[in-house]
């Protein structure tokens, strides 16, 4: 472990490597309790998979993969939002749809780029290790501008998520804040794509909230325990797989497991005693 | 003082044909207005377009200037899971005051506790609304569309869901806010509703004003707006039939049915 630390501060890749898992779970923590809250889970997992076909066109194009799904990702965002709004295809059957086709459109490219792709894998699996500055940067930007949001408007944007009609006869710019917030969204998942990987990362966005969740219904607080716990998550899987060679995405999700698990086991035994403790009392 | 001046209103969702059209009213201080009309007859579509939450597909809703409105909707819109405390739903009810950026401090938070409290859930203050039943969580919206200080007060079916009890109250509490503001309330209780109200708006795809409470047949039947009364099981049902000898209804008589 001691020796884990002193690497992180003498090697460059794992000093990338823990700084971008601390800022992924700090923007998963903010945007998942969000997705959470407003039940956008699912909706999250088909703008994360559809961003494969950006990968795959920008691969097969030779541009910047990110880029790709960049474009891919705030396309399928806003259009899941503008498709349902119009009410001709359901919410959920245009994520679904979106979903499969960003896969395959992905797949598709990849195959036809001649030569092998190597980096498929840290896609659709991540690794924490590949993340470079660039990366990070826009990392610490991302964080920068949900953590500025939240703190100026807070209020607004829960309150247009919690109930939009209202929100709107408010005269609060509703339609802005829902916009923005999914293309947040988006960004998010993209930019943490190096990090946790397509398949893996809305783990990251839901099971820190989930976790939260049980312990406070408190929104703020909420968030910020999702934050702490992502970004805890993220390190000790770069950890075990800095010690076992295990992918450190699948290192991290296993992690939160095992907290979740901790955690409800220990709040039914404090039940249980306390129910024991009336019983013998009474 | 007119609060609101609405002229040759189509309303509905874009792309789409209005639900309602030709809708002309002027809501004035004081007014106290029964929205009525059958399920799918427009009366949400109406009290949505009045908020400013859907735009008018034609003609114009004039606000006055620095119109303060408080909107109670169906309590079915409502997520109860969100995770978000009971004083917090109470102070959303500033939003407008505040805007997007605003800070809300601790004389709000007292003055919605304060509320709370005169509605008798002032214990609930610090409670998430997952916890809520169906007649807390009406009282905690109604506290929030109170909070502003309305001029106007837009309820959409406030007695669903509610008991008897708090309906009784709700009534009272109303007729007293009338007294500093005026009401707009869409209800299916036709019987109720008519002992409280000053005037009736009937919305059935189309709209119709009866500048009075008075909704017997006989007296509707002068506004060619005749009204059923009948009984369906044990539960007491008003059903609003077809407007006769109105140019809007016989419009839809000839339209196949959907």
């Amino acid at each position: 472990m001691i020796e884990f630390i002193q690497e992180i501060f003498s090697y460059r890749f794992l000093g990338n490597a823990a700084l971008a898992a601390v800022l992924s779970g700090i923007a998963c923590g903010i945007v998942g309790t969000y997705i959470v809250s407003r039940r956008l889970v699912f909706m999250s997992g088909g703008i994360t998979h559809a961003s494969f076909g950006g990968i795959g066109i920008a691969y097969y194009l030779g541009a910047n993969p990110l880029i790709g799904a960049l474009i891919f990702a705030v396309c399928s965002a806003v259009g899941i939002e503008a498709f349902s709004r119009k009410g001709r295809i359901s919410e959920d059957a245009a994520t679904g749809v979106l979903w499969s086709l960003g896969m395959s459109v992905g797949i598709i490219f990849v195959f036809l780029t001649p030569g092998y792709a190597p980096n498929l894998m840290s896609f659709l699996f991540g690794n924490i290790l590949l993340v470079d500055s660039a990366n990070l940067i826009w990392l610490c930007v991302l964080d920068a501008v949900l953590i500025l949001l939240f703190s100026l408007c807070y209020r607004a944007i829960i309150y247009t998520a919690f109930d939009r009609e209202f929100a709107a006869s408010q005269k609060l710019p509703v339609g802005i804040i829902s916009h923005l917030m999914m293309i947040l969204i988006a960004v998010t998942i993209v930019l943490n794509i190096k990090t946790m990987g397509i398949v893996l990362l809305m783990s990251l966005l839901t099971m820190p909230v989930v976790i939260a969740g049980t312990l406070t219904r408190n929104y703020k607080r909420i968030t910020v325990w999702s934050c702490v716990g992502g970004a805890s998550a993220t390190l000790i899987g770069l950890y075990v797989s800095y010690e076992s060679n295990i992918p450190s995405g699948a290192a991290a999700i296993a992690a939160l497991a095992v907290a979740y698990g901790a955690i409800k086991i220990s709040l039914w035994l404090a039940r249980k005693r306390k129910r024991a403790g009336a019983i013998s009392r009474g | 003082m007119e609060l609101i001046r609405i002229k040759d209103l189509a309303i509905g969702y874009a792309g789409e044909p209005p639900i309602v059209s030709g809708i002309n009213l002027t809501i004035d201080e004081r007014d106290y207005i029964g929205v009525i009309g059958p399920n799918g007859g427009g009366k949400t579509t109406f009290i949505r377009t009045l908020t400013g939450a859907l735009p008018p597909l034609a003609g114009s809703v004039e606000y006055a200037k620095g119109l303060r409105t408080g909107y109670l909707p169906q309590i079915k819109s409502i997520d109860k899971s969100f995770p978000i405390s009971v004083t917090d739903v109470v102070l959303s009810g500033l939003a407008d005051r505040k805007g997007v950026f605003g800070r809300y401090g601790k004389k709000d938070k007292a003055r919605a506790i304060g509320l709370l409290h005169d509605i008798g859930i002032g214990k609930l203050a610090d409670r998430t609304i997952g916890g809520l039943s169906g007649g807390e969580l009406q009282r905690v919206l109604l506290c929030r569309a109170l909070i502003s200080d309305p001029q106007l007060l837009i309820l959409d079916e406030p007695t669903t869901f509610v008991d008897n009890k708090f309906e009784k109250e709700l009534y009272e509490l109303l007729a007293e806010l009338n007294r500093r503001m005026a009401i707009v309330m869409v209800s299916h209780d036709l019987g109720t509703i008519s002992r409280h109200v000053k005037s009736i708006v009937c919305i059935n795809r189309c709209f119709h004003y009866h500048p009075s409470n008075v909704i017997t047949p006989e007296q509707l039947q002068e506004y060619d707006c005749p009204i059923q009364l009948i009984s369906h099981g044990p539960i007491p049902h008003t059903v609003l039939s077809q407007h006769r000898g109105c140019t809007c209804c016989s419009h839809d008589q000839k339209q196949p049915e959907k």
